[in-house]
């Protein structure tokens, strides 16, 4: 055990050793992963954010209820009372034409003077809050139900549907980019190892002396594979601090951005897990780099 | 040279060092055959990032001795090449001869049975080569195997050892020398 931590140990010292002599191929080859890792960073941040949201999205599921213009204020009534009997409903609110303007307004601020233009075409309407949790789409279903045939009623909508669909869209994106992130990531892999290849070639020499002396195989590698997981190491923590500096350059730019866009797509950091599995796997695609690198360091018994 | 250190395998035959068969080794035991054989070589072969000190201690690393240890028989075999004022001098800030006693204390820092000389003396100057021989006889007179490769036929002379002739890849001559 002792012996196996004294190897360790000389592993790191020698990996220290080799980045304060040769730092040009390592911080190129911590550069070319950080670029990477940034573009993966980037699609995190997105996933996230827009997972978040979604999942707020879901647990404040409402259902709007537009009302026929010029309804009558009894048909109206009713149909909220309707409403407000329907088991998972925590509340209803009347929102009338000139609300509905003014929400509009606030929400798409470059667009504030289209109504205006036309009149204002937007309807009144009934929210409907629904109690959060599981049983809240049938709650939502329900009230469509129970309003069928109101006269008062336009049209129910619940954003169910929408919910599902941009799910859906978020599960291809999730699973696109991690497809599409590993084919790239494998590349990467082997860019770097181009890269590590140089530095075991420049250690040619060194190598064979250590073959030569006896050392075993993983004596000569350690340093290398060491060296390949702190360049990801650093190529990850460096990655993950662009994201974040893209993320508040995006934000001053992009504070106008209509209907809150930037803030679902980008609005928090980076949160804890992904950070840390960004650099994890910066670590992980060093290290396996600098193994497909270090075959190159075989005994040289084997080349003859 | 290069089949004693299992660098090559023969065509045909065996080689047997210790009773031990090179040849038959399987790979994950070459390792443990060169640990226990001393190498000094024409060009030093020493790495040229680490100091004396430390190529010499790097063979010790290399057979599991713990840091300590490795530093003190690291500097004693140093001292015994009279180079213990020289311990932290890289190989490129050393002379040839300087060069080739590290070498030579590596090769020896383990104890090895055996020592394998490949051309040590070839680029040093007479005198200097006549020192590094010395060195070779004394180890020798401790107890280790000693085969120095070399074409140098007045330094054979001098050393008043067994030789033995090689031509052509086959023994031409091999006699004891008193």
């Amino acid at each position: 055990m002792s012996a196996l931590l004294g190897r360790l140990r000389y592993s790191v010292a020698d990996a220290v050793d080799e980045w304060r002599q040769s730092p040009g191929p390592n911080l190129l080859a911590a550069a070319t992963l950080a670029a990477v890792l940034f573009v993966a960073g980037i699609d995190l941040l997105l996933v996230s954010n827009a997972s978040a949201h979604l999942s707020r999205w879901r647990r404040d599921l409402r259902v709007s209820v537009y009302l026929v213009d010029g309804a009558a204020d009894a048909e109206i009534e009713a149909a909220r009372t309707t409403i407000a009997g329907t088991p998972g409903v925590a509340a209803v609110e009347r929102i009338d034409k000139d609300e509905a303007l003014r929400r509009f307004r606030a929400s798409f601020g470059e667009l504030a003077d289209l109504p205006g233009e036309m009149g204002n075409p937007l309807p009144a309407s009934l929210e409907v809050f629904l109690t959060p949790g599981p049983g809240a789409r049938g709650a939502a279903r329900a009230v469509g139900e129970a309003l069928r045939g109101s006269p008062a009623v336009e049209e129910v909508r619940y954003d169910q549907d929408v919910l599902d669909r941009v799910t859906g869209v978020l599960d291809l994106a999730r699973w696109g980019g991690a497809a599409l992130g590993a084919v790239v990531l494998t590349a990467v892999a082997f860019v770097v190892a181009g890269v590590l290849r140089l530095t075991v070639h420049a250690r040619r020499d060194e190598i064979d002396i250590m073959h030569l002396v006896g050392a075993p195989p993983m004596l000569v590698r350690g340093p290398f594979l060491v060296t390949g997981a702190a360049q990801g190491l650093g190529g990850g923590l460096l990655a993950l601090f662009l994201v974040e500096a893209a993320r508040r350059a995006a934000r001053a730019h992009a504070s106008g951005a209509p209907g809150g866009l930037f803030d679902i797509a980008a609005g928090s950091p980076l949160p804890p897990g992904p950070s840390s599995l960004l650099i994890a796997l910066g670590a992980l695609l060093g290290f396996a780099a600098a193994w497909f690198a270090v075959r190159e360091a075989k005994d040289v018994t084997s080349r003859t | 040279m290069r089949l004693l250190l299992r660098q090559e395998l023969p065509t045909r035959g065996e080689i047997l060092i210790g009773g031990r068969d090179v040849v038959g080794l399987p790979p994950s035991k070459v390792p443990e055959l060169r640990r226990s054989i001393g190498v000094v070589f024409q060009d030093f072969k020493l790495i040229r990032r680490k100091s004396a000190l430390e190529n010499v201690a790097y063979v010790l690393n290399v057979a599991g001795i713990p840091r300590g240890e490795q530093k003190r028989r690291a500097y004693l075999a140093l001292k015994g090449v009279g180079l213990q004022h020289r311990l932290n001098v890289r190989p490129e800030a050393l002379s040839g001869g300087e060069q080739q006693r590290v070498a030579i204390a590596r090769a020896v820092v383990n104890d090895p049975e055996l020592l394998l000389a490949d051309e040590p003396t070839g680029n040093l100057d007479p005198d200097l080569a006549v020192e590094i021989m010395r060195l070779f006889r004394e180890i020798n007179a401790r107890g280790t195997t000693v085969v120095v490769a070399t074409h140098d036929r007045e330094l054979i002379r001098r050393m008043q050892r067994r030789t033995i002739v090689l031509e052509h890849g086959r023994i031409a001559e091999g006699a004891v020398v008193a």
